[in-house]
């Protein structure tokens, strides 16, 4: 649309960046923390801080909860062993209101209480991949199509850039606004394979949502082609009550059948029915592919009812990018890189605010247009402003009481109204007081992140030097050294505004043509 | 990238040409989804023709849906004539809705 290709590009870049950045700093920042969903779910949950035994608990200790789920006409009964990094031992069925979660001390099988927050793994993660938008999907579709938008960055940004090699080793901190615009160049082709990889391969996680078409095209329905590539077991209820044998015996089988490989978890569907059946899935963990393997026993005899295929070759490619971009398996060093690459995209996105809104101040000031506040104020509230609402969301998290509610709300909704009204309040305070919005709220970041490490102290007693000396406290120790990393972080970059402010105003009478960009 | 900034945009610093860039923007996005959309389900219909499972074929052909559109939405944004693109675009559909009637499967 524009005369000539890189220029469309370039449109496209500038547009699309500033439209869709903040929606896409929120899922790059949700993204990154999410890598250490489970290690957050220690920090917030200190009930679930237990080391795990040498030797698993058997199966079979946990058939009483199983009997609870039968009295209950509970359609299903579940049970995930502990792991390294989830070192409790979880047990699901279903009553009347819904889905009851317990968990298990792995070493006296003793009931953990409930851990009344969301933490981690159950409000951060699925906020980087829904928004906690259930209605219709909406929140899915919004973050497919802003993955879409940043696929279209990482082609546009290519693009409009000439000097890719010779600019990737050009650093010029000496002028603020050149840096913010190398920074900006260095994350983007440093991280390049990164995002792009990472948001193709989000997009294809969900391919079924996104591209209904296709299975529409072949299968009447949803169910049917879940069932013709999963190769998975179903029958139906006998209406008989059924009894259950060892499960024990059942998974001993199956580690038999894996030559060895452990299984993680099992599933029985129709809890005291005649025609019950125990489905046991193998680990994730030891392979990038995620495709937990499954044998299935009849609940009554304990004989093999059903041995899943091994996948065929697209959906096993489909099931690798899914491992790739969830990271479930084992492997600590690259789950540091996925972190830290995870932050450069947040870098990225947040230079990229930086530049536009540079490049435009001047010449929108001059001629009264508002575009720099509007995204100034969406651009503070939707960076600093979620990081803040973040250590907010882990500060009200260690000064909540276990039992309290409020207005109804239970403990874990509580946390998440806190997170909201904090980001909100944040993107208020961009909103007025434009001028020192950055600088406060990295100074917030800063003072929230310690306050927070000085809180999981004082109520929970594992201080970094305790943290570190013992080793099922390491996700606790990484939590609180990621706190004072940001706090710090924040602090130099709240002193770096301080006195680049000062230069650039000094610097006012100098700039001429070169702030006339569009 | 200082040169994306250097563009100036010609279409954005025209007053009332706003429709002009909505419009583009719907055919782009929706109309692009749309005729995306079409493609995965006449290449889900098509693949088996290939060899390829009925499961297998719509997994892939979903996989190709976000590497079309992304194609299709660089060429939206940088045809000149859109309704040349809307043609493109149509074409598009026409040859997935054609694969999803007639294809075997």
């Amino acid at each position: 649309m524009e005369p000539g290709f890189r220029a469309s590009m370039g449109w496209a870049h500038t547009w699309t960046g500033v439209v869709v950045g903040a929606l896409l700093f929120a899922i790059f920042w949700m993204g990154t923390l999410s890598v250490f969903d489970r290690e957050i779910d220690r920090w917030m949950a200190p009930m679930t801080r237990v080391a795990l035994p040498d030797k698993p608990l058997p199966f079979d200790e946990f058939r009483s909860t199983y009997d609870t789920a039968v009295a209950l006409r509970s359609p299903t009964w579940s049970l995930v062993q502990a792991t390294e990094r989830q070192p409790f031992i979880r047990v699901n069925y279903r009553d009347k209101s819904g889905v009851v979660n317990r968990s298990f001390d792995p070493s006296t099988a003793q009931t953990l209480p409930q851990p009344g927050t969301w933490a981690g793994s159950r409000f951060l993660y699925p906020y980087h991949y829904g928004l906690h938008l259930k209605i219709w999907n909406i929140g899915e579709w919004i973050v497919g199509f802003a993955a879409m938008a940043m696929l279209l960055l990482c082609v546009s940004g290519v693009v409009i850039h000439r000097r890719i090699f010779v600019d990737f080793f050009t650093l010029r901190a000496q002028k603020s606004r050149r840096l913010v615009l190398d920074i900006h160049t260095v994350s983007g082709v440093l991280g390049l394979p990164f995002n792009f990889v990472i948001t193709l391969s989000g997009l294809i996680i969900f391919f079924a949502v996104y591209f209904p078409s296709g299975w529409q095209a072949v299968y009447p329905d949803k169910q049917s082609f879940n069932a013709d590539g999963a190769s998975s077991y179903a029958r139906p209820k006998a209406n008989k009550p059924g009894n259950l044998a060892s499960l024990d015996t059942m998974v001993n089988e199956a580690r038999k059948l894996w030559n060895g490989s452990e299984p993680q978890a099992l599933v029985v569907r129709h809890p005291g029915d005649a025609a019950a059946f125990v489905t046991v899935f193998r680990s994730t963990e030891q392979g990038i592919l995620r495709h937990a393997a499954s044998v299935t026993f009849d609940a009554a005899s304990g004989a093999l009812l059903h041995r899943s295929d091994d996948l065929r070759p697209v959906a096993a490619s489909q099931r690798f990018l899914t491992g790739l971009h969830r990271i479930q398996f084992r492997h600590w060093t690259l789950r540091f890189v996925y972190f830290a690459l995870g932050l450069l995209g947040c870098v990225l996105i947040m230079t990229g605010f930086l530049f536009w809104l540079q490049a435009r101040r001047k010449r929108h000031a001059a001629q009264g247009l508002y575009g720099v506040q509007v995204v100034q104020g969406l651009g503070t509230g939707a960076t600093t402003g979620i990081v803040i609402a973040t250590a907010s969301f882990m500060v009200i998290n260690r000064l909540l009481p276990l039992d309290v509610t409020f207005l109804g709300y239970e403990r874990h909704e509580l946390e998440i109204w806190t997170f909201h009204l904090i980001w909100i309040a944040a993107f208020a305070h961009a909103w007025i007081r434009p001028r020192f919005a950055w600088k406060e709220q990295c100074q917030a970041i800063g003072a929230l992140s310690i306050a927070a490490v000085l809180l999981n102290w004082l109520t929970t007693g594992d201080h970094l030097p305790r943290s570190l000396s013992h080793a099922h406290l390491w996700p606790v120790a990484g939590v609180d050294i990621m706190l004072l990393a940001v706090a710090s972080g924040a602090f130099v970059v709240s002193r770096w505004l301080t006195t680049s402010k000062r230069h650039s105003t000094s610097a006012v009478v100098s700039v001429t043509g070169a702030s006339s960009h569009a | 990238m200082a040169e994306s900034a250097g563009v100036r945009s010609p279409a954005t610093d025209r007053k009332g040409q706003w429709w002009v860039i909505s419009l583009r923007l719907l055919v782009v996005i929706g109309g692009g989804y749309i005729a995306s959309s079409a493609l995965v389900a006449g290449l889900a219909r098509a693949l088996p023709l290939l060899g390829f499972a009925r499961s297998e074929a719509v997994v892939l052909a979903s996989m190709l849906g976000f590497v079309i559109y992304l194609l299709v939405l660089i060429l939206g944004l940088a045809r000149r004539s859109l309704t040349r693109f809307v043609v493109e675009l149509l074409v598009m559909t026409g040859i997935g809705l054609l694969l999803t009637l007639y294809a075997g499967a």
